[in-house]
């Protein structure tokens, strides 16, 4: 009878591996399996990083970062271009998504 | 005809290795103090591919017409990698008795009573374990041509700044600026913040140096004359954050970095090879010396690197 066969440890063992297997694919899956990004947070395409340059307290600057995340809101580096607060704020936390150029 | 090899304190070795196999196994393998808090994947030579997926908007008003949509789900592979590396040392037991430890022992003393031995093999898993901590986990640099254990693969802060200075990040940092006494509860609490709410049920872990770690405990102390609350009293390099399913963990290897990590714990693989030989360690005798050996696979790396769910700040 088909029920006669014995299934030995290493067996039960390969199973029990294969099924551990699968259901890490399955759980991985269930968690990035969430809705398309909420407001607020990044989104579409990543942003490419700007090539421009800002002066700010007598030193030259520049992103290394396209976009980034202030207060929970998610700024693009060429819209803080144009906002010299901001750009005077990121230098004055020692912000490391702006490099000096030399 | 006799054999002219006495292999007698071979044997008594690999006794010893047996009879300890699984504590030598733990220390090695799964001992590095961060490896506590990732998902660990046994069984793991080379690359083991899984797959998670995107799945969009499905619900919708009811209506008669079957209006299934296409492409609602983006499946993408995930690899998880382990590298084979190898760990060897050259004893000469019985030099023992030739130093002043051969007063500690008698004459014709099994091998396996040999303490120093012993005591080296025991280090000998103990080194494996904290090189994987401050040479790999975190600060792997990969090399093609590696001659280090810090070249076998990229460590997690190496994929993170590797990704920032790419040309188009995946990741968006979040700007906290140098993390300081004065503004470091602040700075932990604007990253938990940054966690997509659709999340706020999951377990997350934000992973920091042990310096930002008590720089953080210090912080809170000072302001709110008690310490933060600990999930666990064994456990005290984890601080919950307030109102937060977020742990702060506290890992050795981040050592002299300002990088904050926040990502589910789920989402941090430790891969490792699974071994079924009953040595861990495989030995030889050359003469007076045992020349012992262990050959391993281990990896460590980000499961779904995508920004919804892993979280960095701005600093390196």
């Amino acid at each position: 009878m088909a029920n006669d066969k014995k299934i030995t440890v290493e067996e039960q063992l390969a199973e029990m591996r294969a099924l551990i297997t699968e259901q890490a694919g399955t759980i991985a899956a269930l968690q990035a399996s969430a809705a398309p990004a909420p407001a607020g947070k990044p989104a579409g395409e990543p942003e490419s990083v700007p090539t421009e340059t800002f002066t700010a307290d007598g030193k030259k600057y520049r992103f290394t970062v396209g976009k980034y995340i202030n207060e929970g809101v998610l700024q693009l580096a060429k819209d803080a271009l144009k906002n010299p607060a901001e750009l005077e704020r990121l230098v004055a936390i020692r912000s490391g998504i702006i490099k000096l150029v030399k | 005809m006799a054999e002219s090899i006495d292999r007698t304190e071979l044997a008594a070795f690999r006794a010893y290795v047996e009879d300890h196999r699984d504590d030598i196994l733990d220390i090695m393998l799964r001992g590095a103090p961060s490896l506590q808090h990732f998902t660990p994947y046994a069984g793991v030579i080379g690359e083991l591919v899984l797959e998670w997926a995107d799945v969009e908007d499905i619900v919708k008003p009811w209506a008669c017409d079957f209006t299934a949509a296409a492409d609602l789900i983006a499946r993408k592979p995930i690899r998880i990698r382990s590298h084979f590396q190898k760990a060897e040392m050259t004893f000469c037991p019985k030099q023992d008795f030739y130093t002043y430890k051969g007063y500690q022992v008698k004459t014709k003393m099994s091998a396996t009573e040999y303490p120093f031995a012993r005591w080296a093999m025991e280090k000998m898993a103990t080194k494996i374990k904290t090189q994987q901590e401050f040479q790999q986990i975190f600060t792997g640099d990969y090399s093609a041509t590696p001659t280090t254990a810090a070249q076998m693969f990229n460590g997690l802060l190496t994929v993170i700044a590797d990704d920032l200075g790419a040309g188009v990040p995946v990741l968006t940092p979040v700007t906290t600026g140098a993390l300081i006494a004065g503004t470091i509860i602040a700075q932990i609490e604007a990253m938990d913040d940054a966690i997509s709410e659709q999340y706020r049920t999951e377990q997350m872990g934000m992973f920091v140096s042990p310096e930002v770690f008590k720089m953080y405990r210090r912080a809170y102390r000072l302001a709110a004359g008690f310490h933060p609350n600990n999930p666990d009293t064994d456990a005290p390099d984890v601080i919950q954050l307030d109102g937060s399913m977020t742990q702060l963990i506290s890992c050795p290897g981040m050592t002299g970095s300002q990088r904050i990590l926040l990502t589910p714990k789920s989402n941090i693989y430790y891969a490792y090879d699974q071994p079924s030989d009953d040595s861990v360690f495989e030995m030889e005798q050359d003469h007076r010396n045992l020349d012992v050996w262990c050959d391993f696979w281990s990896g460590v790396g980000f499961l779904i690197f995508d920004p919804r769910i892993v979280y960095v700040n701005d600093q390196a």
